[in-house]
C-alpha cells in the first residue's frame, strides 16, 4: 500500500499539477515500484471517470438549451419561407426615437425612416430582434424618428412592440410599411457567414484567424444603443415572469390575447426598460433568476411613461 | 459581455456563461462540420466537446488566450472534425476487431467508476467534479457549494474522494478487476 505522501503525488501527477522535472522523477519511481504503479493506474481511472461524469453532466445541460434559429435567422436560411412572405413566423416592426440635443459625439444623427402613425393601425405587430449579434452591422438599421420634446434634455427613446405568439402562423400583413421595414432589415442584417466558413477541411490546413477576427469584430463594435433582445414564452398564468441580463430579456406570461409593448428609455444615466401589458406598466431590471415582473406603482412615473408612449 | 469578463466568470465556475457561449456560437461553430460533410448530430458533438475543452482549460486557469474566444473555439472545432474525418477514413480501410475487445475491460471499469460517483451525495459529486474536471480552487469550490470556508472544502474533498475510492475498490474486487 503506498504512503499518504505518495498518494498526494499520484494525484498531482494525474491532475497535471506537477512540473515536468517532478513528473519525470515520479515516473521513475512508478517504474521501480509495481504496487505504486498499480495504485497510480487505479487513481488515473477514478480521476478519468470523474472527468467523464462531469462532462456528461455538462453535455446534458447544454442539450437542454434551445438553439433553434429565431424566425429571422430561419427566414434567411429558408427560401421557402421567403416565398411565403406572409406565412413567415413573425412580422417585424420597430420604431425608435433618439432625441439627441446636446450630444456631439459620433452617435448617428436621427433620421426619419418610418411612418410612425401606421404603427397604431397594425393588428399584430411584432418586433423580433435577431439572435445573431454579429449580423447586426449598424445602428442605422433601427428606424428612427425625430420628435419634438418639451424638455430640452438629451435623451433617446425607443419603443418596440412585440407579439406574443411568434410560433403561431403570423398574420398576413398587407401593410406596406411593414414589408418595407422587413425588407430593410433583411438587407442590413444579413449575417456574414463567408468568413468563418471552413471551406474544405482537407485542403485547408491553416485557420484564417484574421478573417474570423474581422467577423467577430462586427459583434463587439455594435452600439450600446442597440435594442434589447427579447425572447418570449407563452404561459397561462396571469403573472409575467422575467429574466434580464446581458442585454437579453426573457419573458414568460400570457400574451396570447394581448401583446405587450416595451419602452426603452436611453438617457445619459443609462438605459431603463419598461413593459406595458394590459394597461399596466412594469419595470424591467437586471435579474438573472426567473422572477415576477414588478409593476410600476409610482403615479408620476406612470404618467411619464404614458406621455412617452403617446409621443412615440 | 467582453471576452475578459467571460473568462473571469468562467474562472469562478459560473455555468451561466457556458450556456451563453453555447447559444451565441452554436450556428457559427456547427457550420464547420455541417459544411464539411458532417451531420447535425456530429456537428453538435464536435461543438460541445470543443466548448467543454475550452471551459475546462479556462476554469482551471490554464488557458492563456491570445485570440478571441470565438477564434479559439473555431480552431478546436476544426481540429476535432479533421481528426474525426481521419478516424472515419481509417475505419473504412481496416477492420479493428482486436482494438475493440481490448477496450472492453477499460469500458467496463469506467462504467463502474461512473456508477459509484452516482451513488455519492450531491455535495460529494459537486466537490469532486469541480475539483477534478473544472479544476476550481478550494476558495471557488467553497463559494459554489456554500461552505463556511476553504478548510471545509478541503476536508469534504478528502473525505468524498476516500469514500469514492473504497466504493470503487469493493466493486472492482467483486467484478474481479483486481
Amino acid at each position: 500500500m503506498p504512503q499518504e505522501n505518495q498518494i498526494d503525488k499520484i494525484e498531482q501527477y494525474h491532475s497535471g499539477n506537477m512540473s515536468p522535472e517532478e513528473a519525470v522523477s515520479f515516473e521513475k519511481e512508478l517504474a521501480a515500484d509495481p504496487s505504486l504503479k498499480a495504485e497510480s493506474d487505479f487513481q488515473s481511472e477514478i480521476i478519468n471517470g470523474i472527468k467523464e461524469y462531469r462532462k456528461s453532466q455538462l453535455k446534458t445541460r447544454l442539450d437542454a438549451i434551445d438553439v433553434s434559429p429565431g424566425w429571422f435567422e430561419f427566414a434567411q436560411q429558408s427560401t421557402l419561407v421567403k416565398s411565403f412572405g406572409g406565412i413567415a413566423l413573425a412580422t417585424a416592426i420597430g420604431s425608435g426615437v433618439y432625441f439627441l440635443a446636446d450630444t456631439k459625439e459620433d452617435i448617428p444623427q436621427p433620421k426619419e425612416i418610418a411612418n410612425i402613425e401606421s404603427i397604431s393601425d397594425m393588428t399584430v405587430p411584432v418586433y423580433e430582434v435577431p439572435q445573431f449579434e454579429w449580423a447586426i452591422k449598424e445602428l442605422e438599421t433601427v428606424e428612427t424618428k425625430n420628435i419634438e420634446k418639451e424638455q430640452n434634455v438629451a435623451r433617446g427613446e425607443t419603443a418596440a412592440i412585440e407579439s406574443a405568439n411568434r410560433n403561431e402562423a403570423a398574420p398576413t400583413s398587407t401593410q406596406t410599411t411593414v414589408s418595407e421595414v422587413e425588407e430593410k432589415q433583411e438587407e442590413s442584417f444579413t449575417p456574414d457567414f463567408s468568413a468563418p466558413d471552413a471551406g474544405d477541411v482537407s485542403d485547408n490546413s491553416e485557420i484564417s484567424s484574421a478573417t474570423l477576427d474581422e467577423v467577430t469584430e462586427v459583434a463587439s463594435t455594435k452600439s450600446e444603443l442597440q435594442p434589447i433582445e427579447v425572447e418570449t414564452k407563452n404561459s397561462k398564468g396571469s403573472k409575467i415572469k422575467y429574466k434580464y441580463y446581458d442585454g437579453k430579456l426573457f419573458l414568460n406570461g400570457n400574451f396570447s390575447k394581448e401583446p405587450y409593448e416595451i419602452l426603452e428609455i436611453n438617457s445619459a444615466n443609462g438605459r431603463r426598460i419598461y413593459l406595458l401589458h394590459l394597461n399596466k406598466y412594469y419595470e424591467v431590471k437586471i435579474n438573472d433568476r426567473l422572477s415576477e415582473l414588478p409593476e410600476v406603482t409610482d403615479i408620476k412615473l406612470i404618467r411619464e411613461l404614458r406621455l412617452i408612449k403617446a409621443n412615440k | 459581455m467582453k471576452d475578459s469578463d467571460i473568462l473571469e466568470r468562467i474562472s469562478r465556475g459560473d455555468e451561466k456563461v457556458l450556456d451563453h457561449l453555447y447559444k451565441k456560437y452554436y450556428r457559427m461553430m456547427t457550420k464547420v462540420v455541417l459544411s464539411n460533410s458532417g451531420t447535425e448530430e456530429e456537428a453538435k458533438d464536435v461543438y460541445q466537446e470543443a466548448l467543454l475543452a475550452f471551459w475546462q482549460k479556462a476554469s482551471s486557469g490554464k488557458l492563456v488566450l491570445t485570440s478571441k474566444i470565438s477564434t479559439y473555439l473555431y480552431s478546436i472545432c476544426l481540429n476535432q472534425w479533421r481528426k474525426e474525418l481521419d478516424r472515419k477514413s481509417r475505419l473504412s480501410l481496416e477492420e479493428v476487431d482486436g482494438e475493440e475487445t481490448q477496450g472492453h475491460d477499460a469500458e467496463e471499469r469506467l462504467r463502474i467508476v461512473k456508477e459509484c460517483i452516482d451513488e455519492l451525495g450531491d455535495v460529494c459529486k459537486g466537490v469532486l467534479t469541480y475539483y477534478y474536471f473544472d479544476g476550481l480552487g478550494m476558495q471557488d469550490i467553497a463559494e459554489k457549494m456554500n461552505f463556511a470556508n476553504t478548510d471545509t472544502a478541503k476536508t469534504k474533498k478528502y473525505k468524498c474522494k476516500k469514500k469514492l475510492d473504497s466504493l470503487i475498490k469493493s466493486k472492482y474486487t467483486a467484478e474481479d478487476f483486481f
